[in-house]
């Protein structure tokens, strides 16, 4: 059988992904529900690829390959011949677990399903499944095709030989994976945090202000980014979820 | 808030300096001492190794220094005790016009000012192992710190091609609070086995361009200095979110052989 990697999701994460798979050579099968998303998902990978050959981290060859590498599609039960499937779907829980079962159900027995969620149980994931060995956290950076690091999550019954698979794969994708146990936040979320928790608090104490925090950070830390233009880069709604998670 | 650092004439009148306190940070200021002409007087009481210079004199009394000297700097955060044991020796033996920067980290100048007789002249200073390396420090100013002892402050700084922000007179200030808590959380995530050492300094320098891992970096600060500022902001606040974990208290306890049990 033919390598397959499924993606699911074409968004910001899901469209890195399935770039970065089909650069190490792997055939794509990147699935969404909305063809707009996934028109929306190629044109970003598209642009990615190009840019890299212009800042000559790419051959063009190696671009156009890994562009005729992935395919895209609507059609939900096309991911049964993935050998690996990586999951990139909004983050919410009933929706992950509908795709886990249906998974589940049409994967050959072999196949890992792993997931890119940043704030959701692998255990509890894996468990709506019967494949509770083979389902293992894969968490990608913003933005996924540049961000060296995956964490690798193993689930209270995710085997070793899912971790070792999931690890070598991580490399062969160009990546550099650490092992996180199955906690809120993993481990960059979760010891990020006070690092925009504090820069807060001192803001509302009146101790700084924003753009002297920032340059501070930067200046005396040797920080590449304050912690208020970091906010702003991902997001305050995001870095508000991820925050939530860790504290519940 | 911000001082800029404009063009500023650099003093070139004899002068000389006082450091002392924390052993990790005479070491650290006498480094930047050593790229001035200055006289720089070193009290202490063991000598720290520090490159050869004609103007470094090291002294175990202050009676050999001079009375009259443009600044003392005052780097300790690990005892206040020692601490304030050194600012009262120092007002004691320095003309009321020399002035006293001294590290307020682990607690206020506000709080230092309750010993001076002269306070105008203190002003508080982030001191903390590693951060000189970089390009800025923080100042911060007492209930009664006269704006030219601030100026002057900023003008040595600018001499080492530091920029200087002055910040609020709060424990921690703003880069060694942030800085020990995310260490101190690292230490909780170890604790709890989230990850290895290793996978947690990684994680944290590519998956968020950290400069350096968290447990590496508290490694090189010392983590009794870390511990230092994470009691101090617990006893400031009483908040939970600032209680050093039990791991952290044991690394700093061994802080000189940490390596040999991190986790
Ligand atoms: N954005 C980040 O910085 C970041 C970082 C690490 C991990 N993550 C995680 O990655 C996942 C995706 O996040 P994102 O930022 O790429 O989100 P996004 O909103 O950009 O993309 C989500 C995509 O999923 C699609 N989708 C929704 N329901 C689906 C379904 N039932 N089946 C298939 N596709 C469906 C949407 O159409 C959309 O294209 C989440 O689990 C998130 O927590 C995000």
């Amino acid at each position: 059988m033919a390598n397959i990697i499924g993606v699911i999701g074409a968004g910001t994460m899901g469209s890195g992904i399935a770039q970065v798979a089909a650069l190490a050579g792997y055939r794509v099968l990147l699935y969404d529900i909305e063809r707009s998303a996934l028109d929306r998902g190629l044109d970003v990978i598209c642009k990615n690829l190009d840019k890299g050959v212009e800042k000559q981290k790419l051959t063009k060859e190696q671009s156009e390959k890994a562009r005729q590498k992935i395919e895209t599609t609507v059609d939900f039960i096309l991911l049964k011949n993935s050998t690996t499937v990586i999951e990139a779907a909004v983050e919410r829980f009933d929706i992950k677990k509908g795709l886990f079962q249906r998974l589940d159900e049409m994967l050959p027995h072999e196949s890992i399903i792993a997931t890119n969620t940043s704030s959701l149980s692998i255990t509890a994931l894996g468990a709506v499944t019967k494949r509770t060995d083979r389902v293992v956290g894969m968490h990608f950076f913003n933005p996924a095709h540049i961000m060296k690091l995956v964490e690798i999550i193993k689930g209270k019954e995710t085997s070793h030989t899912t971790i070792s698979r999931i690890t070598s794969l991580t490399k062969e994708f160009g990546k550099t994976p650490v092992l996180a146990s199955d906690t809120p936040g993993f481990i960059v979320n979760r010891v990020a945090r006070p690092f925009y928790g504090e820069a807060l608090r001192i803001l509302g104490e009146g101790v700084s202000d924003i753009a002297e925090i920032d340059r501070i950070v930067k200046k005396s830390g040797g920080f590449k980014m304050g912690p208020f233009e970091l906010m702003d880069l991902i997001g305050i709604d995001v870095n508000l979820s991820v925050s939530k998670s860790v504290y519940e | 808030m911000g001082m800029t650092t404009k063009k500023r004439k650099s003093q070139s009148s004899a002068k000389s300096f006082l450091i002392c306190g924390d052993e990790e940070l005479v070491q650290e200021y006498g480094a930047l001492f050593s790229q001035s002409e200055a006289d720089v007087y070193i009290w202490h009481n063991r000598k720290p190794q520090l490159p050869k210079r004609k103007n470094f004199i090291y002294t175990r009394t202050l009676s050999r220094v001079p009375k009259k000297i443009i600044a003392a700097f005052e780097l300790s955060n690990l005892s206040y005790e020692r601490k304030i044991g050194n600012i009262i020796k120092i007002e004691n033996h320095c003309a009321k016009e020399s002035l006293i920067i001294s590290s307020s980290v682990t607690q206020t100048v506000t709080a230092l000012t309750a010993h001076l007789q002269y306070p105008h002249r203190i002003i508080g200073l982030g001191a903390f192992p590693s951060l000189l390396q970089n390009d800025l420090v923080e100042l911060c100013r007492g209930p009664f710190t006269q704006n030219d002892a601030l100026k002057t402050v900023g003008d040595i700084f600018f001499d080492f091609k530091k920029e200087v922000s002055l910040v609020d007179d709060r424990v921690g200030m703003v880069m060694p609070r942030i800085l020990c808590c995310l260490i101190n959380e690292a230490t909780f995530a170890l604790q709890e086995e989230v990850a290895s050492t290793e996978g947690i300094d990684t994680a944290m320098k590519l998956g968020t361009n950290y400069p350096q891992g968290p447990v590496e970096w508290g490694e090189k600060i010392g983590f009794d200095h870390v511990l230092s500022i994470m009691d101090a902001l617990y006893f400031d606040t009483g908040e939970e979110r600032y209680r050093p974990s039990p791991l952290l208290r044991k690394l700093a306890a061994g802080a000189d052989f940490a390596s040999r049990f991190l986790p």
